[in-house]
C-alpha cells in the first residue's frame, strides 16, 4: 500500500516532466534542418504522446492543458492578423524582389519614419483660440497665401501663433505649460524610439566584428543577394561580384608592394579643399539670401510695398537648389580622389550630411538675426505711436482708440518670430517636396521615356552610353529622408502641425518613389551596401536629432518670446512657464526641494556622476571587447594547434608506455581510450553537438573536448605522482 | 474557408505551422504558388499524406520567379528535395520557403547554405566545391588563375586544420 501511494505521484511527476520536455521539443522542431517528412512525423508522434498521457493526469491538469492549447491557438491567429496589419508590406517585398534588399531598405526606413511622425503629429492635441485679423482675412484664402503659409494657414493650429496665452482654459487646462511639455516630449519620444531601434538592430546583427578578416570567404559565401528576382538586377549583381573579386585580388596583390602615393595624397587634399570651399560657398549664399530678404522686408514695411512672389520664395528655392545640386559637385570632385567605391560612398555621405547640417544651422542663425530685427522694429513702432487713450485729442477719442487696436492686431499678426520660423520651415518642406517630384519626373521619368522611345532612332546606344536609365541612389535618398526629418524636428516646436505635413509628404514620397523605382529606374550597377549594419543610418538620424534639437532648446532658454502672440507672450523666457508653474501651484516645501535640486550644488555633482558612469561604462566596454578578442584567439588556437596536438597525442600514445609499471600502463591506456573517444567526438563534433544542445556550435564543442582532455591529462599526472591504484575510467568526466 | 477545408485538414495546417515559420494564411499562399508552378497538374486535395505523392520536376521549379535568377537554383532545389533529385513535393517546397523566410534564424540558414555550397554532398566543402561555387557566382568570367587565387585565399582564411577543405561548423 505504502509503495503504491508513493509511486502514483512519482509517476505523475514523471509524466508531467516528460510531457513538458516534449512540449519544449515541439517548439524546437521548426529550427531543425530536417526534411519536412521527418519533422511532420516527429510532430505527430510527440502530439500523440501528449494526447495519450495527458489524459492520465488529473482532470484539472487536462483542462489547464486545453486552456493553454487554445491560448496558443489564439495567439497564433493574433499573429496571423498582425502580419496583415503591416502596411505596404507587399509593396516593399515586390521592390525587394526586383532590386534586392539594398533598395528596399530605403522603403523600410521610410515606413519607419512615417510611424514616428504619426506619433509626433498625434502629440499636440491642444486647444487654443485666436481670430484672424480683418484686413488679412480678405486675402487669406487665396491660393498664393496658402502656398506661402500665410493667411488661413498662418492662423491654423499648424503654427505657434495660433495658440493663445491664457494661463488657464476651462478649469484646469494650462495651455502654455501643455505646449511646452508636448514640445519637449516630442524630442524625448524621438530619442527613445531611435535608440530602441538601434538597440534592436545591434542585437539582431550580433557579433559581426570580424569582417576585415574574411574578405574572400565573405564575398564567396554571402556575395549573392538571395532576394533578387529580376534579370537586369541579377546581371548587374554578377558584374558587381566579378569586379568585386577582381578589386580584392588587386588589393591583395598591392598590399605587398607599396607604391608612390604622393600624387594621390595631393589630389585628395585638393579635393577636400574644394569641398570645404563649396561648403563655405553654400553658407555664404544662404547668408546672403537671408540678408536680402531682410532688407526687402524692412523696405516693404517702411513703404508699404507688396513683396513679389520671387522675393518671398528666394530663400527656400536657393536652399533646395543647393541641396539638390551640390551633391553632384561632390560626386565630380570625388572622381579625382580615386577611393575604393565603398570608401568613396562614405565620404560622399559624410559630405552631404555636413552640407545639410550646415545649411540648417545657417538658416537658423540667419532667422535668429531676422528675429532680432523684428523685435527692434516692434520697439520703434511702440515708441512712435504710444497707445494711450487718455493723452489723445479730446475731439476724436473713439477714432484713436480704433487705430490703436488695429495697430495692436497687426502687431500680433506680423511680428511673431516663432511663427515666422515655422513658416520658413514649412515652406522649405513643401519646396523640397516639389523639387523631389520635379527631379523624379524630369530626371527619371522623362529620361526613361526618352531613352526607351528614341533609342531605336538614335545613332548610339542610349541605354548603355548617354543618358541611360536613372539609378536608384539608396544611400543619398536615405540621407535625404534623414535631413528632411531633421528639418521637421527643428521646426516642430514652432509649428506643431509640421509632422502632419511631413506625414503627407512621406506618404506622397512613398508612393512616388515606389512607382518611379519600378517604372523608370534600373538597379544600381555597383550594388554594395552603404554600411554593413543598418545601424549606420540610425546613428546618422540620432546625430541629426540631437543637432536639430539644439536650436529650439536655445530658443526656449535664451530668446525672449514675441510679446504679442503665442502661448508664451508676456514671459521673459519661454521656460519660465515651467518655473512659474512650480512657484505658483506646488506647495512651498516642494518648491524649496525643487529649487535645491536645480541649484549648482546638485547639478554639478550630478554631472560629475554622469561623467564617471560614462567613463566606467566605456572602460567596461573596452574590457569586454578585449576579453572577446582573447576568446576569439583562444578559439582559433583550440581549433588549429590545440587540435593538432590532440591528434598527435592520440596517434603517438598508443605505441609508447609499453614498458611502464602495470598501474601506470593501465592509466595510460585509459587515457588513450579516452582521448580516442574524444577524438571520435571531435570528428563527429557537429552531430553530437546538435544532439546535446541545439544552440551549442561545433566550435564550442571542440573547445570543450579539448578542455576535457586537459583535465584527463592532469588527472593522469596526479595519479602517476601519487602512485595510486589505477582507477576505472568513467566516460563522463 | 472552403478552399482551406478542401485542400488541407485542420491538423495538417496545425502541423505545418509547428514545423515552419509561417502563418496559416502564408502556408495557403505558398500552396497557391506551388500550384501555379505547374498549372493544372497539382492535385487540389492534399489530405491524408497526399502531399508527397505529387512532385513537380526540377526544370519547372527552376522557372519560379523567386529563384530563376539565382546562380545556385539547381543546388537549392536538390538540397531541399527529399531524394536529392531536385523534384519537389509540396512538403519540400514549403520547407524551402520556411528556411528562406525572414523569420528563420541564422543557424538553420547557415546549415542549409553549407549544404548548398557542398556540391558533392560529402559534408565537406573542398577545393572542387569552392571552385564550382565561384563559377556559379561569377558566370565563369574569371580566369583560372584568378579562381585559384580566390580559392587559395578562402581556404587560407577559413580552413584552420590545413586539410584543404571546410567542415560544416567553420562557416
Amino acid at each position: 500500500m505504502i509503495c503504491l501511494k508513493e509511486t502514483i505521484p512519482r509517476m505523475k511527476t514523471v509524466y508531467i516532466r516528460r510531457s513538458n520536455s516534449k512540449k519544449s521539443f515541439l517548439e524546437q522542431v521548426r529550427f531543425q534542418p530536417w526534411t519536412m517528412k521527418k519533422k511532420l512525423k516527429i510532430t505527430s508522434t510527440v502530439k500523440d504522446y501528449l494526447e495519450r498521457y495527458e489524459g492520465k493526469l488529473s482532470k484539472r491538469h487536462g483542462c489547464w492543458e486545453k486552456f493553454i492549447m487554445s491560448m496558443r491557438r489564439f495567439k497564433r491567429s493574433l499573429n496571423d492578423f498582425a502580419q496583415i496589419l503591416i502596411p505596404w508590406e507587399m509593396k516593399v517585398k515586390a521592390i525587394e524582389s526586383h532590386f534586392g534588399s539594398v533598395v528596399s531598405s530605403y522603403f523600410v526606413f521610410l515606413r519607419w519614419l512615417m510611424w514616428i511622425n504619426i506619433w509626433l503629429a498625434a502629440l499636440p492635441g491642444s486647444v487654443g483660440y485666436k481670430t484672424i485679423p480683418d484686413d488679412e482675412r480678405q486675402k487669406a484664402s487665396q491660393l498664393k497665401s496658402i502656398w506661402d503659409a500665410e493667411g488661413i494657414v498662418k492662423y491654423s493650429p499648424l503654427f505657434y501663433g495660433y495658440y493663445g496665452h491664457d494661463k488657464l482654459i476651462g478649469n484646469s487646462y494650462r495651455l502654455p505649460l501643455a505646449y511646452m511639455i508636448i514640445g519637449l516630449a516630442g524630442f524625448a519620444f524621438s530619442f527613445i524610439v531611435v535608440l530602441r531601434q538601434m538597440a534592436a538592430n545591434s542585437k539582431r546583427s550580433g557579433l559581426s566584428g570580424q569582417e576585415e578578416n574574411f574578405t574572400f570567404s565573405r564575398k564567396l559565401f554571402s556575395g549573392w543577394d538571395f532576394t533578387i528576382g529580376h534579370p537586369e538586377t541579377s546581371t548587374n549583381k554578377y558584374a558587381s561580384i566579378v569586379t568585386g573579386f577582381k578589386e580584392s585580388i588587386l588589393e591583395e596583390k598591392q598590399k605587398s608592394q607599396e607604391q608612390n602615393k604622393k600624387l594621390l595624397t595631393l589630389l585628395r587634399i585638393l579635393a577636400n579643399i574644394i569641398v570645404l570651399m563649396l561648403l563655405a560657398l553654400s553658407t555664404y549664399i544662404i547668408q546672403l539670401c537671408v540678408e536680402r530678404s531682410r532688407e526687402v522686408e524692412i523696405n516693404h514695411r517702411r513703404d508699404n510695398l507688396e513683396i513679389g512672389f520671387w522675393e518671398q520664395q528666394e530663400l527656400t528655392v536657393v536652399m533646395t537648389l543647393i541641396a539638390t545640386l551640390f551633391p553632384t559637385f561632390f560626386d565630380i570632385v570625388s572622381i579625382m580622389e580615386k577611393y575604393h567605391p565603398r570608401v568613396n560612398l562614405r565620404w560622399q555621405l559624410a559630405r552631404i550630411f555636413g552640407l545639410n547640417l550646415l545649411n540648417l544651422y545657417t538658416l537658423f542663425i540667419a532667422l535668429f538675426w531676422k528675429q532680432e530685427d523684428l523685435k527692434r522694429e516692434l520697439h520703434t513702432i511702440l515708441m512712435e505711436k504710444p497707445c494711450n487713450t487718455t493723452e489723445s485729442s479730446i475731439t476724436m477719442p473713439s477714432m484713436d482708440h480704433i487705430n490703436c487696436s488695429i495697430q495692436q492686431e497687426t502687431l500680433d499678426s506680423s511680428l511673431c518670430w516663432e511663427t515666422m520660423i515655422g513658416q520658413e520651415v514649412f515652406k522649405l518642406t513643401v519646396m523640397d517636396l516639389v523639387f523631389v517630384i520635379g527631379t523624379i519626373i524630369i530626371q527619371e521619368f522623362l529620361r526613361g521615356l526618352c531613352v526607351r522611345y528614341f533609342n531605336p532612332v538614335c545613332c548610339w546606344d542610349m541605354e548603355q552610353a548617354f543618358p541611360e536609365y536613372a539609378d536608384f541612389h539608396t544611400a543619398e535618398n536615405i540621407l535625404h529622408l534623414i535631413s528632411n526629418q531633421g528639418i521637421i524636428w527643428l521646426g516642430t516646436f514652432f509649428a506643431p502641425g509640421l509632422p502632419l505635413l511631413n506625414l503627407a509628404k512621406l506618404f506622397i514620397l512613398l508612393y512616388l518613389r515606389s512607382w518611379s523605382v519600378m517604372v523608370c529606374n534600373v538597379p544600381q550597377e555597383g550594388i554594395f551596401r552603404a554600411s554593413r549594419s543598418n545601424n549606420f543610418y540610425y546613428a546618422l538620424l540620432l546625430v541629426m536629432l540631437f543637432l536639430s534639437m539644439l536650436p529650439p532648446l536655445f530658443a526656449i532658454v535664451a530668446i525672449e518670446p514675441s510679446p504679442h502672440c503665442g502661448p508664451f507672450s508676456g514671459q521673459k523666457k519661454m521656460f519660465e512657464v515651467i518655473s512659474n508653474y512650480i512657484d505658483d501651484e506646488l506647495p512651498s516645501s516642494m518648491t524649496a526641494g525643487i529649487n535645491y535640486a536645480a541649484s549648482p550644488g546638485v547639478i554639478i555633482p550630478l554631472l560629475m556622476l554622469l561623467g564617471m558612469t560614462i567613463y566606467y561604462l566605456v572602460s567596461v566596454n573596452k574590457g569586454l571587447k578585449e576579453s572577446n578578442k582573447g576568446l576569439k584567439k583562444e578559439l582559433q588556437y583550440e581549433r588549429t594547434e590545440g587540435k593538432q596536438k590532440i591528434y598527435a597525442m592520440a596517434n603517438g600514445t598508443t605505441t609508447s608506455y609499453k614498458n611502464e609499471p602495470y598501474h601506470i600502463q593501465t592509466t595510460n591506456q585509459c587515457l588513450v581510450t579516452n582521448i580516442l573517444i574524444v577524438k571520435r567526438d571531435l570528428e563527429s563534433g557537429q552531430s553530437k553537438a546538435e544532439k546535446k544542445d541545439t544552440k551549442m556550435s561545433g566550435a564550442a564543442y571542440s573547445v570543450i573536448a579539448a578542455k576535457r582532455i586537459a583535465k584527463l591529462l592532469n588527472a593522469n599526472k596526479d595519479a602517476v605522482k601519487m602512485k595510486l591504484k589505477p582507477h576505472h575510467p568513467s566516460h563522463d568526466v | 474557408m472552403g478552399n482551406k477545408i478542401s485542400t488541407f485538414t485542420e491538423e495538417q495546417l496545425d502541423a505545418y505551422q509547428d514545423c515552419t515559420f509561417f502563418t496559416r494564411k502564408e502556408i495557403l499562399r505558398i500552396f497557391n504558388r506551388y500550384r501555379l508552378l505547374s498549372p493544372g497538374n497539382v492535385p487540389v486535395d492534399m489530405r491524408d499524406g497526399k502531399t508527397n505523392s505529387f512532385r513537380i520536376p526540377l526544370p519547372e521549379v527552376e522557372k519560379m520567379t523567386e529563384i530563376k535568377e539565382n546562380p545556385f537554383k539547381e543546388r537549392i532545389c536538390k538540397v531541399f528535395s527529399e531524394d536529392g533529385s531536385g523534384d519537389m513535393s509540396f512538403d519540400d517546397f514549403l520547407d524551402m520557403f520556411s528556411v528562406f523566410s525572414e523569420a528563420a534564424p541564422r543557424d538553420i540558414k547557415t546549415t542549409y547554405a553549407f549544404k548548398i555550397y557542398d556540391f558533392d554532398c560529402d559534408n565537406y566543402i573542398g577545393r572542387d566545391d569552392l571552385e564550382r561555387t565561384l563559377t556559379c557566382l561569377t558566370k565563369n568570367e574569371l580566369s583560372d588563375d584568378e579562381k585559384q587565387f580566390i580559392v587559395d585565399k578562402v581556404l587560407e582564411e577559413t580552413d584552420l586544420d590545413d586539410d584543404g577543405m571546410l567542415s560544416s561548423y567553420r562557416i
